[in-house]
């Protein structure tokens, strides 16, 4: 889901920096004054966890492979903002030191990865949680967090794919960018991370989220009975 | 949820003992170290299922092979940044040697993400005055 550089047209990654910029703004102002000290050390564990998660391959039918992403269970332990900006550093260095993700589709990449799918997962969670505090209601709402939010990163990135050949072809009605029409591009990226990623995406989720609950309940931003 | 309430200098106070803080931290650093040695995972597997890279994420020469012809603007724009460390070292050797790369490269990211975490977590908290 890290779309390469030459894949998204100028006026499609440009105003997604600009969005993804306005967020990353606000998510640093949230972390300089809310994210308590103690947590501080977290973020970079976060961040290193999601980086790592993601080099695990996972062969998919039709001879492609995906991943887990991670900021599902990072925005549930340290909340969405703090989550903007740790999947934001672990997508600028997987672009700059391993050619992963393009440059100049940075924005896009970190508006679908690390602001969308933080957000979404979060708001999964708080909605399906609702006011239980049971562990099958946790573990389903974490669940639901992890598989609802990679698969609405993936619609976008698809949406982001396929708009391409309609917005940017050259007169004769080449594609100048991405190649691949709407109606290939984004059935992929659902059907791939609806039927296979985000059930993986999913269970690691409920997984984690159980792991830190049993050992360190105070961790969990989500759960925190102050955030709404 | 009370030290969410603590003044400023009192973080910066926490803030200066470091990513030290006790066991617990300790233990998820070794665990992050265990998942980075276990990457090699990420090629194996694929690759005993004959799988490629993600859908979406070609070059220009596996599109060329595709689509019979490389988009103008895809074109220009690819390759525009050398990454130091591209494809994660790997190079489509051996297994093993792809194995080795994949690792040192889990190793390489660790350290970088961490460090780049760290830089912008202190930068952020150095203007909360």
């Amino acid at each position: 889901m890290h779309i390469p550089d030459g894949y998204l047209s100028p006026q499609t990654y440009i105003p997604l920096y600009g969005v993804t910029a306005a967020f990353w703004a606000v998510a640093g102002r949230k972390v300089r004054h809310n994210l308590p000290a103690k947590h501080v050390p977290y973020l970079a564990m976060a961040a290193v966890f999601g980086f790592l998660i993601q080099m695990f391959n996972i062969p998919a039918p039709g001879g492609t492979t995906g991943h887990a992403v991670g900021a599902a269970i990072v925005a549930l332990l340290l909340g969405p903002w703090t989550a903007v900006i740790a999947m934001s550093v672990v997508l600028v260095i997987q672009a700059l030191v391993f050619g992963d993700g393009g440059i100049t589709t940075l924005g896009a990449n970190a508006f679908n990865l690390a602001i969308l799918m933080s957000f979404v997962s979060y708001g999964v969670f708080r909605i399906v949680k609702g006011k239980g505090t049971g562990r099958r209601r946790l573990f389903i709402a974490a669940f639901l967090a992890g598989y609802v939010g990679i698969c609405a990163a993936a619609v976008a990135a698809g949406l982001e794919l396929g708009v391409q050949p309609i917005i940017a072809s050259s007169p004769e009605g080449v594609p100048l960018y991405a190649p691949y029409p709407i109606k290939v591009a984004l059935p992929v990226m659902a059907l791939q991370h609806l039927l296979l990623f985000g059930i993986i995406e999913g269970l690691m989720t409920a997984l984690l989220l159980a792991y830190v609950m049993k050992n360190e309940p105070d961790l969990v931003y989500a759960v925190r009975p102050s955030e709404g | 949820m009370k030290s969410r309430m603590h003044d400023s200098r009192h973080e910066r106070d926490d803030n200066s003992a470091g990513p030290r803080n006790g066991s617990i931290g300790k233990r998820l650093w070794m665990g992050l170290l265990c998942l980075a040695l276990l990457t090699p995972i990420g090629v194996a597997l694929p690759r005993m299922f004959g799988a490629g890279g993600a859908w979406g994420e070609w070059g220009p020469e596996s599109l060329e092979r595709a689509l019979g012809f490389v988009p103008e603007g895809l074109k220009e724009m690819t390759g525009a940044w050398k990454a130091p460390l591209a494809d994660y070292g790997l190079s489509g050797g051996g297994m093993v040697a792809d194995a080795v790369c994949y690792a040192l490269s889990a190793f390489a990211g660790l350290a970088g993400v961490a460090l780049f975490a760290a830089i912008i977590v202190r930068i952020l908290k150095k203007r909360a005055h």
